[in-house]
C-alpha cells in the first residue's frame, strides 16, 4: 500500500482558490461600499464568498443579478492584472476590533477567535488561534491563508464566477440570509474548460433528472421533503443490487437478519447514540410513558442479536447483515434527490470474532469491497484510514488510547498486507 | 346470494349456551362471594369471560381468585346448571334498573350510559338513548343483557364446561379505571367436544410460536429494543425472505409492480386520506420537525396512491398493480402483544390495483385466485370466505351509499363467478369501502383472518384521482387494496403454530444437515453439502464431536427435513444415507440422485418429504 498524501489544502490551486475569494471580495466592496462580509473559504473545484447585502423596499435580502456578477468577473481580472502582493499579519484582538469596526460578521468572528471556541471558518478550534490577516491592495481580509504570492498568480482565463445562492449565516436559518457568490478557478485555462464540460455532462446525468426520466424515483411535498417514494423501475434495480448482496453475502458466510425501524429510547442509552447523536436523530415519539426513536443506526440492533443467546467460539465469527434502513435529521436545505435524504436504506453488516481472526475477517471485507469495485468498473478509488484524534478522547471519540492505537495499527496493517 | 350454510358466530347454539354458561358462572360466583360486583360477561371465540371485582385486600391490591376459588366456582357453577331453572328475558325501565341494580356499581354505569345513549355494555357505540333496559334473569340471579340465551340452564352440559384461567383486566379496558378479576371460562355442546378442544388447546401450548421461535433461532424480542417489535434471527430472516420471494415471483407472473416507500410520512398525507382520525389512537405520537409532524405509518396506501399522482395516468396504463412489503404500525397496548402474531410493527404484502370500472370484476377474480395460489402451495385447504360489509347504523365508514353498493355488488358478481361461497358481515368493512377476508382454520382448529381483497371508491375520490380515458375525458379510477398474507410477521407465526415448526422443505431455512459419523469423514461430508450449496440446497455439516445418533436427533430437534449420514461406506460409493425428521430411515443413494429429489420439491413447493 502507498501511503498517498496529496491533501488539496496543501496544493497551490487550494492558494489560487482561496486569494481568488479575497479578490472577489474586494471586487464587490468597490461595487457595493456597504455590503457586510460573511466567509470566503475554497471548496471543492472552486470557491465561494458569502456577502449581506441588506434589505431591499420589500424587506427581502437585496441580491446580485448576472448583470453584477459579470461586472465582478470583470474587475478580478483587471485585479489579477495588477500582480498585487499579499501580506500576510498577525493582530491583537483589539486591532481585529478596529480594523473591521463595521464588518459586524467579522467581528462576531473574532469573538469566536478571542473566545478559543471558534476559528474563522467557524469550526471548532482545538487550541486558541492566533489572529491573523492577509492583504493586497486596499484589501485586508480575517484570514489564517495560506495564498498565493501575487494576485497575478491566479490565470485570468482559468477564472469564471458561477452562480448565486442564498445561505444563513454560519448555517442556522434562525440567522440573516445571505448572498453566496461561487466561482471556480483553475490552474489553466485548459482546466476550466474542462470542468466546465464536466459541469455539462454532470447536468445531463444529474440523478434527479434522470430519475424522473427513467421513472426511477420521485419526491413528494405531501409524502415529505427527503423521503423518496421509489416507482417501478426503482425498485427493481434496488431489487437487483439487493439480490447481488444477498449472494455474494451468503457466499462469503454472512446470515442475513431483519430489525424494526424503531426503538425504546433505552437501547440508545445503552449504545451511547443518546445523547451523542441526538442531533442527527429524528425527536422521539412518546406513548404510555415510554420513549422510542427512529433508528439512525443498525449495529444496536444487530448487538442484540449477537446477545439473544449464549455464544460459543464456534459461532465466531458470527456475521450478520440486513438492508436496515436508517433515519438521519437533515436540514431541509441540504436535502438532494436521492444523494442526501432523511431515510437511507443501508447494506449494513456487523461481524463478531475472536481477536486472532481479526486481520482475516478485515481482509475479507476488503476482498468484498474489491469485487464490488470490480463488478461495477470502479477503477479509481483510494483508501483512507480515518484515527481518532488525541483532544477528542472523550469527547467525540470512546475514552481509550491503547485501543484507539491498538486497532489503528491493525487496520493499517492489514492494509498494508492487501 | 350464494351465502353457504354457515350461520353467524352470534346467531349459533354455541354462541347461546357459552353466554349462558357465563350468567351462571355469575351466579355461582355471587354465591360464593356475595360481594362481588359484576362487570360485563360475554361470550367470545371458544367460550367466555365474566369480569368481577372482589375489592381490595389489606396490601391496597385488588383481590383475586385463588387456584382453589376456581374449582369452587366451577363445582357451584356445575350443581347449578343442573338445577334447570328457566332463562326468562324482561325489561325495565331505566329508573326501575337503577334502583334494581343499586349495590352494583358497573352495572349503573351501563345503566347510565345506555340511557344517555353513548354506549352498549359492550362499548360499542349507539344511535340513540334507551328508555327500557333489557335483562334476563334465572333463579335470584337477574343480569343487564340483550342475550341471546338457552331456554334451561340445563341446556349447557355440565360436562362440557370448563373454568381455564383467570386473569387481570381494566374495566372497559382503560388503565385508568378500576382492575377487575376476569375469569375465562369454556363451553361446548357435549363433552366429546369439550374433550378435543382441551386437547387441542395442549397441543396449541405445545407448538406455541413463541416458544419454537426461540427453540429454532426464529426470532428475538429484545425488551430494550422495545415489546412488539421483533428482531428476526438468520433463520427466520430466511423463512420471511423466501416467503416474500414466493410472492413476489407470482406477482411478477401477473403484472404487478414493485415499488418502495418510506416508513413516515407527514401527517398531512394521512390527514388528506382520512386514516389520521380513525389511527389516531393507535398510533404513535407524531415525530415534530421543523413545524412539521410526521407519522409512522398506519398504512401503505397513501404512499402508493401518491404515486400513481405522480403523473398524468391514461386508460393504457390501467390497471396499474402497485406492490410494496410494506412496514406499517400501530401501537397495540402491552397487554394484547403476543409474539409474532400481536406486534406493533408489521410488514404487509400490500398491493393497491388502479383500474378502470370496466376492469374491476376481471382483477378481483385474479386477486382471488392469487390468494387461492398462495393457500394452495402452503397446503391451507381449510378456509372459508366473508364479505365484510357496513354497518349502516355506524359513523365509522365514509363515502355515500351508492358507492357502498357498487363495491358490494362488485364483490358478490366476482365471487359468485368463480363460484366461490361466503358468508356476509355487517360491521367488518375497512373504513373506506367493503371487502373479501379469507378466514384460515389451522390443524389446530383456530380461525385466522388471512387474505383480504378490499373494494374502495373513497380514496380516488379523496385523492382526486383521474386517468385519461379512450374518450379523451378524465374518469376516476377504482382501487382494488388486497393482502394474500396479510401480516408477515403474524403469517409466519400462523405458519410455525400450523407447521409446528416442521416447514415444506422450501421453506425450511436449513433443509438438509451432513451428518459425518467420525472426524474423518467431515472432508467427504463438507464436499457433499458444497454440492448442495451450488444447487441452491440450504445445508449446514454437523462437524462436532458428538455421536452420530445424538446429532441425528439434534437436526430432528431443529426440525430440518433431511439428514444426510456419511460414514466409510458412503465416502468411498459416493453415497448418502437418508433420514427425514421424522425419523424415517430411507437408506443409503447416490449423493447426485438425492440432490436431484430434494432440488424436485424445492422447485414444486411440495408439502411432502
Amino acid at each position: 500500500m502507498n501511503q498517498v498524501s496529496n491533501h488539496y489544502e496543501e496544493s497551490e490551486l487550494y492558494r489560487i482558490r482561496h486569494t481568488a475569494a479575497h479578490v472577489l471580495a474586494q471586487a464587490v466592496l468597490e461595487m457595493i461600499p456597504d455590503a457586510k462580509l460573511g466567509i470566503g473559504p475554497p471548496i471543492e473545484n472552486g470557491f465561494y464568498y458569502d456577502f449581506d447585502l441588506g434589505q431591499d423596499a420589500d424587506g427581502q435580502p437585496r441580491t446580485f443579478s448576472p448583470e453584477d456578477l459579470d461586472w465582478l468577473e470583470n474587475r478580478m481580472r483587471q485585479i489579477t492584472a495588477e500582480k498585487f502582493e499579499l501580506h500576510y499579519r498577525e493582530v491583537s484582538e483589539q486591532e481585529a476590533r478596529q480594523l473591521f469596526a463595521n464588518q459586524p460578521y467579522k467581528l462576531e468572528l473574532i469573538d469566536g477567535l478571542a473566545a478559543g471556541q471558534m476559528d474563522e471558518d467557524g469550526n471548532q478550534a482545538e487550541a486558541p488561534p492566533i489572529i491573523s490577516t492577509y492583504r493586497h491592495d486596499g484589501f485586508e481580509d480575517l484570514c489564517h491563508g495560506p495564498h498565493v504570492e501575487h494576485t497575478g498568480k491566479i490565470p485570468p482565463d482559468a477564472l469564471k464566477l458561477m452562480s448565486v445562492a442564498g445561505a444563513y449565516w454560519r448555517g442556522d436559518e434562525q440567522r440573516p440570509m445571505m448572498q453566496r457568490i461561487y466561482g471556480t478557478a483553475w490552474s489553466n485555462k485548459k482546466e476550466l474548460k474542462q470542468h466546465l464540460q464536466y459541469l455539462e455532462e454532470a447536468k445531463k446525468r444529474d440523478h434527479r433528472k434522470l430519475g424522473r426520466e427513467l421513472e426511477i424515483f420521485i419526491l413528494d411535498e405531501e409524502v415529505g421533503p427527503g423521503l423518496p417514494l421509489w416507482l417501478p423501475n426503482g425498485s427493481i434495480l434496488r431489487q437487483e443490487l439487493a439480490k447481488l448482496a444477498h449472494e455474494v453475502e451468503s457466499e462469503l458466510g454472512y446470515q442475513q437478519v431483519s430489525t424494526p425501524h424503531i426503538a425504546k429510547e433505552s437501547l440508545y442509552l445503552r449504545s451511547r447514540h443518546l445523547p451523542y447523536y441526538e442531533d442527527e436523530m429524528y425527536p422521539p415519539m412518546t406513548k404510555d410513558g415510554a420513549t422510542y426513536y427512529l433508528k439512525p443506526m443498525n449495529c444496536p440492533f444487530h448487538h442484540k442479536i449477537f446477545g439473544s443467546k449464549p455464544r460459543s467460539y464456534r459461532d465466531l465469527p458470527l456475521r450478520l447483515t440486513e438492508y436496515g434502513m436508517i433515519y438521519r435529521y437533515e436540514q431541509s436545505g441540504s436535502l438532494f434527490g436521492l444523494m442526501r435524504v432523511r431515510a437511507a436504506e443501508q447494506n449494513d453488516a456487523h461481524i463478531y470474532f475472536a481477536e486472532e481472526d481479526f486481520e482475516s475477517e478485515f481482509m475479507g471485507v476488503m476482498d468484498l469491497y474489491r469485487r464490488y469495485f470490480d463488478l461495477f468498473g470502479i477503477e479509481k478509488h483510494v483508501m483512507r484510514l480515518s484515527k481518532h484524534s488525541k483532544a477528542g478522547l472523550g469527547k467525540k471519540y470512546v475514552d481509550n488510547e491503547r485501543l484507539w492505537l491498538k486497532m489503528e495499527e491493525m487496520v493499517r496493517r492489514a492494509m498494508i498486507r492487501w | 346470494m350464494s351465502a353457504n350454510g354457515n350461520v353467524p358466530y352470534e346467531e349459533s347454539d354455541l354462541y347461546r349456551i357459552r353466554h349462558s354458561a357465563a350468567h351462571v358462572m355469575a351466579e355461582a360466583v355471587l354465591d360464593l362471594f356475595p360481594e362481588a360486583k359484576l362487570a360485563i360477561g360475554p361470550p367470545i371465540e371458544d367460550g367466555f369471560y365474566y369480569d368481577f371485582d372482589l375489592g381490595e385486600g389489606e396490601n391496597g391490591k385488588p383481590v383475586t381468585f385463588s387456584p382453589e376459588d376456581l374449582e369452587k366456582i366451577e363445582k357451584r357453577m356445575k350443581e347449578l346448571l343442573k338445577k334447570n331453572a328457566r332463562f326468562e328475558h324482561s325489561t325495565m325501565s331505566v329508573d326501575e334498573a337503577k334502583a334494581f341494580f343499586s349495590d352494583q356499581p358497573y352495572k349503573i354505569e351501563l345503566i347510565t350510559d345506555l340511557a344517555a345513549g353513548k354506549v352498549d355494555e359492550n362499548g360499542a357505540a349507539i344511535a340513540e338513548p334507551v328508555s327500557d333496559v333489557s335483562i334476563y334473569r334465572q333463579r335470584d340471579f337477574v343480569d343487564l343483557c340483550r342475550g341471546p340465551h338457552v331456554n334451561y340452564t340445563k341446556q349447557v352440559k355440565a360436562n362440557a364446561v370448563k373454568l381455564l384461567r383467570t386473569g387481570g383486566a381494566y374495566w372497559r379496558g382503560d388503565e385508568h379505571n378500576p382492575q377487575l378479576q376476569r375469569i375465562y371460562g369454556t363451553a361446548w355442546r357435549n363433552r366429546l367436544e369439550l374433550d378435543e378442544y382441551l386437547k387441542l388447546l395442549e397441543e396449541a401450548k405445545a407448538r406455541d410460536h413463541r416458544r419454537l421461535g426461540k427453540e429454532l433461532g426464529l426470532f428475538h424480542i429484545s425488551s430494550l429494543v422495545g415489546a412488539g417489535l421483533p428482531l428476526w434471527l438468520p433463520k427466520g430472516t430466511i423463512l420471511r425472505d423466501t416467503l416474500e420471494d414466493f410472492l413476489r415471483q407470482a406477482q411478477v407472473e401477473r403484472g404487478y409492480l414493485p415499488v418502495i416507500t418510506p416508513h413516515i410520512a407527514k401527517l398531512d398525507l394521512y390527514i388528506t386520506s382520512g386514516h389520521y382520525p380513525y389511527y389516531k389512537d393507535s398510533q404513535y405520537t407524531p415525530i415534530d420537525v421543523d413545524d412539521e409532524q410526521f407519522l409512522l405509518k398506519p398504512m401503505n396506501c397513501p404512499h402508493h396512491i401518491e404515486i400513481y399522482r405522480s403523473e398524468p395516468r391514461s386508460y393504457r396504463d390501467l390497471p396499474l398493480r402497485l406492490a410494496e412489503f410494506g412496514t406499517v404500525y400501530r401501537y397495540e397496548q402491552s397487554g394484547e402483544l403476543n409474539g409474532l402474531t400481536r406486534v406493533r410493527g408489521f410488514t404487509v404484502d400490500d398491493s393497491h390495483l388502479f383500474v378502470t370500472p370496466d376492469q374491476l370484476e376481471e382483477e378481483f377474480i385474479g386477486v382471488v385466485e392469487l390468494i387461492q395460489y398462495v393457500f394452495n402451495t402452503l397446503g391451507f385447504q381449510d378456509f372459508r370466505a366473508r364479505l365484510g360489509i357496513n354497518d349502516p347504523n355506524s359513523d365509522k365508514y365514509a363515502g355515500d351509499p351508492q358507492m357502498w353498493t357498487r363495491g358490494i355488488e362488485a364483490i358478490q358478481q366476482a365471487a359468485d363467478k368463480v363460484g366461490m361461497e361466503y358468508i356476509v358481515e355487517e360491521g367488518e368493512a375497512a373504513f373506506y369501502g367493503p371487502k373479501l377476508d379469507f378466514i384460515f382454520r389451522d390443524v389446530l382448529k383456530r380461525e385466522w383472518q388471512l387474505g383480504t381483497v378490499q373494494v374502495d371508491f373513497l380514496l380516488p375520490e379523496r385523492f382526486e384521482l383521474e386517468y385519461t380515458g379512450e374518450d379523451g375525458q378524465k374518469h376516476r379510477p377504482i382501487m382494488i387494496h388486497r393482502a394474500p398474507f396479510g401480516s408477515m410477521e403474524r403469517f409466519t407465526g400462523i405458519l410455525i403454530e400450523h407447521f409446528n415448526g416442521a416447514f415444506p422443505v422450501w421453506l425450511a431455512p436449513i433443509q438438509v444437515e451432513v451428518v459425518p459419523i467420525a472426524d474423518r469423514h467431515v472432508a467427504y461430508a463438507e464436499q457433499t453439502a458444497a454440492q448442495l450449496r451450488a444447487k441452491g440446497v440450504r445445508v449446514e455439516v454437523d462437524g462436532s464431536s458428538e455421536r452420530m445418533n445424538k446429532k441425528i436427533r439434534n437436526a430432528q430437534l431443529k426440525k430440518i427435513p433431511f439428514m444426510l449420514v456419511v460414514g466409510d461406506k458412503e465416502a468411498a460409493a459416493g453415497t448418502v444415507a437418508v433420514r427425514t425428521r421424522e425419523n424415517e430411515d430411507r437408506g443409503a443413494v447416490p449423493a447426485a440422485d438425492f440432490i436431484s429429489y430434494i432440488s424436485e420439491l424445492i422447485t414444486t413447493k411440495s408439502l411432502e418429504l
